[in-house]
Formats: structure tokens, C-alpha cells, sequence
């Protein structure tokens, strides 16, 4: 039981990490909280589905396309709406509720265009499953937990391995001295918006296709409880967000086997709440100095 | 558009006396239920804004956890009113007392955070909250909810026309719009608010940070509690589906729209905003998708809200200064 | 005569770093005492240690007798000292006068009652406040300015308006942490009249600068830190002609 408990957990937390790197990544290049992170997440499954189910036919082409569209739609999320703040001089908290208005706009606008009712998702991955010391992993929760680690593995390589990647880690760490280093601070952003979206998208199919459904409150809950993930995990530190999306599907499926269901998503939150409390920057996070 | 703040900077309280005076009349003019229906949820609207803004203006933390208290609030009515009979000056009371003290659950832990700790904690506290509703089958009800609550009750008299449920609703917006404004031109505001532009230079002056942090989550708390009592006896049907994060974040939609740290602005926000969706006579859909828009376009056009930069009180102080010297020129 | 303040043995260490080794201090009511040190030499952390936003490793402060080793930041602003900050820190959002007014708040005892039933106490206060933020506001040639916002005033005026709200504190020790910094030649000209007449006011100051002009005319006595260490102290002239300082400014004569 506990070992099924914790396979569901690590599989549904691996694509909280994905999405939670998205957090992560975000904040790490604009000291912002993307808001819209989460509805983007049901997007990309939305997108995929409706391409799928109305016209092509084909799943893997439908879901290719998705997270063309839905990393368009990060893209365009920071073009049309944060760069034009950025050369304001707005206070804090515009760009925050600038996310949370966007969120509502696609989490609503999903819901009058496609009908907010909960719709089937075909599940691509099942070929079975195997019995594991009394616990049964399904090929979908195989398939999604190796999907998931390969793209953790591939942004943290391109990150921390890359030029690209040394370019966003200068612009989290100054976006005036990297500008003046001769990078292009706009165009890394950019880029960090179109892979946080696409990496939610991916996080997104995978979860319609394991639960087989979508609907458009979907992104609320998860973008919450993946925040919490990252900021779990130290907002702005890649590998704290993995690891605090991992620790948060792990928490929830023991919680909701082990205390009681109903307040599932109670304990994620409530753990969250716990770390900050002893330690601020969460797990892994850096200490902010203060000068006086 | 600076003239006109200049001419309510100088006529604020012919203004003030005219709306309330409108106000008062408002409901003998107009008789339409539907339309007394939509004051009253403005005017409760305006209450969880100001309380908002108090807490997310004038100190400056930015909370996502309001709907929370709207919500302790309106079930401690509930509870009380249904099942011990209490009247609803005692559920009044009591949802304020019980809110506040939440206020103060919420407000402690937080008080060494900052940024966006403190607003993924305050959406944690909201969210608890609403599971807690959601899961005590015996206090709450859960997802069924609390039917059946009986109408404003004070004294015996039973308030259960719009017209007068719409004069409790006004009475209670008047008195927390004194409350609040008392509140923050006092020595008590100015702490407040020298806590939100700068806290070390706060301390440096010998204000507590801590205690007037908790303070202000308390008063908040209690004022949008008070809000969810009076919510309870008048929609007589509360479920926790309607007190969400969601609900949290639109009630900042509404703080921010209006303008943060002004009490005209949070007025003006809730009014706008509440009414806004109504005149298109929209389905709970499109309200929140006009929030989203309408907050991202305020937002590129006018960051500070409506009335985020215009501070009534030191227009007319200016206005004064200048008729003074104006006074003396003309003299020498 | 009690020292207004007295710095006993104060080290204060940051890890391993050691910030402040071994300080000794004190002012007496009425000087104007300068501590002045090549850039990192630890002369705002002093500033810090002293005003409570740092607890002391080792050693004490005592602020007319008493102990406030430790206190916190507010508590001691209330028992008398009052500062400003190297970077400004205004309420930036709050006019000139409201600044000066809310510097008052450890001398008023209106409380939430009085403030929602506008008791006496309010209204009496409030009238107080005002005289007494008129006094302040032209004495630092504010007054003109007073309704607008801290933000909108120049660079000087900001600087000004720090010294003001601290004064509001009715201190028994202002504490100013470099006050002329990006001052132009007559700005700080205004400034070390300014300050010369707070303490022909009764004022005691306790001063950090990097202007040496600024600080040899206007202090009674220096203390001279460098890399956390005390390396000399007495009257301006004693100073200006210790070796020790010369060599921590300009490095060792060869």
C-alpha cells in the first residue's frame, strides 16, 4: 500500500516538477511570479486535445503542435504583456497581478469556448502494467515519470551546461550587468517563458492522459499546489523545484491515503506552510541580504 | 482628469454628504428588487475591498487570503443562527470576534516573511480554510453547505425586504468606511503605512513592525468577517465553494483596480467591478474573464489603480498652502 | 554627567568576519562626535550595533547608564536614539510633513480608541503634532515643501527631510550616517549650519562622512576606524596628524 502510494506520488510529482521548474525558471530571470503558469499547464492538454479530437486525428501530431502553440502563448504572455512593464517603472506587484488577470483571461476564456464540462482524454501510454512487490505500476506512470526525468535532465543540462543556459543564469543574477555583457536580457526572457510554457504543456498532457480527463479548473489547483512546489523548494533554484514537485506528489498521495482524502490538498499546503515557517527561502533557496 | 481630483480634494465632504445622502434615498427611487439586489452585493463588496486595502494598500502585504475570512465569517453566522438561535447582532459580534482571531492565526506566523512567501502562505491559509469548511461534515455541513439561515434578525425585528436589508448593508459600509479612515489618518495609519514604504526605517522611528502587522491582519479580518455574517443572513445559503482562492484573487483584482491605499479607490474599485458585469448581464463566466482583462489592461495603462496616486488629503492640504499665500500676496 | 553613549569593547562578527573588533566609545551630552574610516572600515555596522538592528558578539552599549545591549531596533529608538541611513530610507509615499509627524510616534500615546472615537487626547495630540512638525520642518528649511511627496523632493532636501523625521524622535542621541553624501559645496555648506545649530539647540550628534572637510569643522571629537579596528581618536587636529590615520587613508609611507 505504501509503496503504491508513493509510485502514484512520485509519478504525479514529477509532473509537478515540471511545472514547478517553469516557477522557477521565471523567477529566476524576472523576480516574478508567473501566475498563468498553471492555466498554461491546462492549455497545453486543452490545445491537445481539441487538435486531436477536431482535427488531425493523429495524438503525437496534435500534441507536437500543442506545445508549439502553447510555448507561443508563454512567449506572448511576456511580448505583449510583462516586457512593455519591464521599461515602466512599476511597482513589484504589477507584473503579478498582470500574471493573475492573464490566468483568469485563459482559464475562462477556456471555459466559454470549449465548454467548461469535464472531457475524456485518451490515454495514449497504457500498455499494461506490472505487479512490483504487491504495488502496480502502470506503463502510462512509467512512461510519464521517465518523460519527466529526461526533461528535468535536458533543461538542467542546458542550463548549467550550455551557453544559453550560462546566459540565464547571468540574467537572474543581474539583467542590468548582463545587458551590458552584450546579452540579449529581452530575448533569454522570452526564451525562458516559451520553455516554462512548454514544459507545463508536456506536464499537462501527461496528466489528462493518466487521469483520461480534462477540464478547465485543472490549471487553478495544479498551478497552486506546483508553486508551492517550487517556492518548497527555493524559488529561483532549479533543482529545489524538482525536488519540491516530487515531494509534494509524494506528500499528497500518502496524505490523501493516510489521513484522509478530503484534506489532500490541505497537506501539501500545509507542509509548504510548515518549511517556510522554518525556513523562508525553502529547501534549498538562497538567503536574501538586506542591506541596511 | 487633475482637475477633477482637485475639485473633489476641495468639495470632499459636499461629496461625501451628497453619495450618502443618494444613497439613503436611492432605494425609495429606485424599486426594482433585481437592482436593490446588485447595491447590496456592492456594498458587501465594498466592505472585503476596504478591508483589503488596508491590509494590502496601506501596509502593503500582499495578501491572497481574504476570501478566507469572508467565509469564517459567514459561517460562524450560519452555525450560530441555525442551530443556537442567535440573533444577528450576536452572530454579528461573534463572526467579527472569530475572524479576528483567525486574522491573528494568520498574521503571527507571517510576520517575518516577505514578498511572495507571504502571498503563497496566505493562499495555503485560504485554501486550508475552505478544505476545513469543505471536510467538517459536523460543524460546517461540508460540501452541502448551510441552508436555511435565517434573516437579519436584530431586536426582534425580522430584516427581510431588500429595502431594508439593502439600510443594514449601508450602515455597515458607513461604519467601516469611518473605521478605516479614522484608522489611517491617525498616528496609528502613520505607522501603518511607514511600515509599507520602508520597515527598518519604521523600527528606526520606534514603531513595532510586529504588532501593528498583526494589528492590521486583525482589523482586516474582522471587518471582511463581519461582511461574510451579514453575506450568511442574506443569501441564507453558504457552501464553501464560495469563499476560494479564487475569490481571493478577485477580491485583490478589486483592491488594485480601484487603487491601492486609497479608501475612495477601494470604494470605487469594488462599485465598478461588482457592477461592471452585471450591466452585461453576464453569466459567472464572463465575470471573471472580465476581471482578467480588465486588470491586465489596467495594469499597462495605469498601474497604481485608478486613484493609486491621488491622495485626496494632501491635494486639499496643497490647495490650503496656496490660498494661504495667495491670501498674504493679495495683502502685502 | 551621564555619556549619552557609551560603547564598551563592542565586537561584532559575521562568521567569520570580523566587522568590529574591540571598540570603545563614548559621547558626552552636547559634542559632536564624528567616526570617519576608508570605505568598509565598519562604521555603519557601529551605527547598526548601536541602534539595536545588530546584536553585539561581545561587549555592550549603554545609552545614558542603561543597557541596551541587544534591544530591539524600536525600543531603543524610543529610549533616544535616532538615526539616519546611508541610502536614504524615506516613506516615500507619504508627504514631507507626514514623514516628520510619523516620527513622532513614539512621543504620542494616542491608541486605536482614541483614534476611531477622536477622543481629547486625539485631538490635542494632533494639534500638537502639527506645531510641533512646523518647528522641526523650518528649522531644516522644509516647510515650503511640506505637502509634497518625500519622492518628489531633490536629492539635498531628502537628506534633509531623514534628519528632520529623526528629530521628530525628540532623540537624546541623533545618529547621522553620512548626511552630506552627494552634497554639492554649498548644500553641505547649508548642512554644517544646519547641524551646528542643533547643537546650539542642545543636541548631541553622533556623525559617519567621508567629507573631511565637512567633519574636521563641525566635530568635537573623532574616533578613526579602519577594517573594524580602532586605530585613534580625539579632537580634529590630533587626528589629522596621527600617523596611523594618514597611513590608513593613504597607505604606508615609504
Amino acid at each position: 500500500m505504501f509503496l503504491q502510494q508513493l509510485i502514484n506520488g512520485i509519478t504525479i510529482g514529477s509532473t509537478y516538477a515540471l511545472v514547478a521548474i517553469g516557477y522557477s525558471m521565471v523567477f529566476g530571470v524576472l523576480e516574478l511570479i508567473n501566475f498563468a503558469n498553471g492555466s498554461v499547464y491546462m492549455l497545453g492538454a486543452y490545445i491537445t486535445l481539441m487538435i486531436y479530437v477536431n482535427m488531425l486525428g493523429n495524438f503525437w501530431l496534435s500534441f507536437a503542435l500543442s506545445l508549439v502553440l502553447t510555448g507561443m502563448v508563454g512567449y506572448c504572455i511576456d511580448r505583449f504583456g510583462l516586457r512593455r512593464l519591464r521599461s515602466k517603472n512599476v511597482p513589484k506587484v504589477t507584473g503579478l497581478i498582470t500574471t493573475l488577470g492573464i490566468s483568469q483571461v485563459i482559464e475562462h476564456g477556456v471555459r466559454i469556448f470549449f465548454g467548461s464540462e469535464t472531457k475524456a482524454f485518451p490515454n495514449m501510454i497504457d500498455f499494461g502494467y506490472v505487479k512490483v512487490a504487491g504495488a502496480t505500476i502502470g506503463s502510462s506512470q512509467v512512461i510519464i515519470l521517465c518523460t519527466s526525468l529526461v526533461l528535468m535532465i535536458c533543461v538542467s543540462l542546458l542550463v548549467y551546461k550550455t551557453k544559453l543556459g550560462k546566459a540565464m543564469l547571468a540574467v537572474s543574477q543581474s539583467s542590468e550587468a548582463s545587458k551590458l555583457m552584450g546579452i540579449n536580457v529581452n530575448g533569454i526572457i522570452s526564451l525562458t517563458f516559451i520553455l516554462s510554457s512548454s514544459l507545463a504543456a508536456v506536464a499537462g498532457t501527461m496528466v489528462g492522459m493518466y487521469y483520461q480527463n480534462v477540464d478547465a479548473s485543472m490549471g487553478f489547483s495544479v498551478g497552486m499546489k506546483t508553486l508551492a512546489s517550487a517556492v518548497l523548494g527555493g524559488v529561483g533554484v532549479l533543482p529545489g523545484a524538482m525536488v519540491g514537485g516530487l515531494l509534494m506528489g509524494i506528500f499528497e498521495s500518502l496524505g490523501a491515503s493516510y489521513v484522509s482524502s478530503g484534506y489532500r490538498d490541505a497537506i501539501s499546503f500545509a507542509i509548504l506552510i510548515a518549511v517556510i515557517l522554518v525556513k523562508p527561502t525553502g529547501l534549498f533557496g538562497h538567503k536574501q541580504i538586506n542591506k541596511v | 482628469m487633475n482637475r477633477l481630483f482637485e475639485f473633489c480634494a476641495r468639495n470632499g465632504w459636499k461629496i461625501t454628504a451628497v453619495v450618502l445622502a443618494a444613497m439613503i434615498v436611492f432605494p425609495f427611487v429606485v424599486t426594482s428588487s433585481y437592482v436593490l439586489r446588485i447595491a447590496i452585493t456592492v456594498l458587501m463588496y465594498i466592505m472585503l475591498s476596504l478591508s483589503l486595502n488596508l491590509l494590502v494598500g496601506h501596509l502593503g502585504l500582499m495578501s491572497m487570503g481574504h476570501a478566507a475570512f469572508w467565509g469564517i465569517g459567514a459561517y460562524t453566522a450560519a452555525i450560530l443562527s441555525t442551530r443556537f438561535n442567535v440573533s444577528s447582532l450576536g452572530t454579528f459580534l461573534a463572526a467579527m470576534v472569530i475572524a479576528g482571531v483567525f486574522g491573528m492565526i494568520l498574521g503571527l506566523p507571517v510576520l517575518k516573511l516577505k514578498g511572495y512567501y507571504l502571498t503563497v502562505v496566505t493562499l495555503g491559509f485560504c485554501e486550508i480554510i475552505r478544505l476545513v469548511e469543505l471536510n467538517s461534515m459536523n460543524l460546517t455541513n461540508g460540501p452541502l453547505g448551510i441552508s436555511r439561515i435565517p434573516s437579519l434578525n436584530f431586536f426582534g425585528v425580522v430584516f427581510k425586504s431588500s429595502r431594508s436589508v439593502y439600510f443594514v448593508a449601508l450602515a455597515l459600509v458607513v461604519l467601516t468606511v469611518v473605521v478605516i479612515y479614522r484608522i489611517v489618518n491617525s498616528r496609528i495609519g502613520l505607522a501603518i503605512m511607514s511600515i509599507r514604504d520602508d520597515d527598518i526605517a519604521a523600527s528606526s522611528i520606534g514603531v513595532n513592525v510586529f504588532v501593528y502587522k498583526v494589528m492590521v491582519f486583525i482589523i482586516s479580518g474582522m471587518i471582511a468577517g463581519l461582511a461574510g455574517a451579514f453575506y450568511a443572513h442574506y443569501i441564507s445559503y453558504i457552501d464553501p465553494s464560495g469563499f476560494t482562492t479564487g475569490q481571493s484573487m478577485d477580491l485583490v483584482i478589486l483592491a488594485i483596480f480601484g487603487g491601492l491605499g486609497s479608501i475612495p479607490g477601494a470604494i470605487l474599485g469594488a462599485a465598478v467591478l461588482t457592477i461592471l458585469p452585471e450591466t452585461m448581464r453576464a453569466l459567472m463566466e464572463y465575470r471573471s474573464l472580465i476581471y482578467g482583462i480588465v486588470i491586465v489592461i489596467m495594469m499597462m495603462v495605469k498601474p497604481d489603480g485608478i486613484l493609486g496616486k491621488v491622495n485626496f488629503k494632501y491635494i486639499r492640504q496643497r490647495q490650503q498652502m496656496e490660498k494661504a499665500s495667495g491670501k498674504e500676496g493679495a495683502q502685502a | 554627567m551621564k555619556e549619552v553613549l557609551k560603547v564598551d569593547n563592542v565586537t561584532q562578527r559575521f562568521g567569520g568576519l570580523v566587522a568590529l573588533d574591540h571598540i570603545n566609545m563614548y559621547i558626552e551630552p552636547g559634542e559632536i562626535v564624528g567616526i570617519i574610516g576608508p570605505n568598509g572600515a565598519g562604521k555603519t555596522t557601529l551605527f547598526n550595533v548601536v541602534t539595536g538592528i545588530y546584536t553585539p558578539t561581545e561587549g555592550k552599549v549603554y545609552l545614558e547608564g542603561r543597557d541596551i545591549t541587544g534591544m530591539k531596533p524600536h525600543k531603543i529608538a524610543e529610549a533616544g536614539f535616532s538615526r539616519t541611513f546611508q541610502n536614504i530610507r524615506l516613506f516615500n509615499k507619504l508627504s514631507v510633513m507626514d514623514n516628520v509627524i510619523a516620527g513622532m510616534h513614539t512621543r504620542r500615546k494616542s491608541n486605536l480608541v482614541d483614534a476611531l472615537l477622536h477622543t481629547r487626547r486625539y485631538r490635542e495630540e494632533n494639534r500638537q503634532a502639527e506645531e510641533k512638525s512646523e518647528e522641526i520642518l523650518k528649522l531644516m528649511d522644509l516647510w515650503e515643501d511640506r505637502y509634497l511627496l518625500a519622492n518628489s523632493l531633490p536629492y539635498g532636501h531628502q537628506r534633509r527631510l531623514e534628519i528632520a523625521r529623526a528629530l521628530a524622535t525628540e532623540p537624546k542621541l541623533l545618529l547621522l550616517d553620512e548626511p552630506a553624501a552627494g552634497m554639492n559645496e554649498q548644500e553641505t555648506n547649508e548642512l554644517r549650519e544646519m547641524v551646528l545649530q542643533l547643537k546650539s539647540m542642545g543636541h548631541t550628534i553622533l556623525l559617519i562622512e567621508h567629507d573631511m572637510k565637512f567633519v574636521m569643522n563641525i566635530c568635537d571629537r573623532i574616533y578613526v576606524l579602519n577594517h573594524g579596528e580602532p586605530i585613534s581618536d580625539g579632537t580634529p587636529a590630533q587626528v589629522a596628524h596621527d600617523k596611523a590615520v594618514i597611513e590608513a587613508y593613504l597607505g604606508e609611507e615609504e
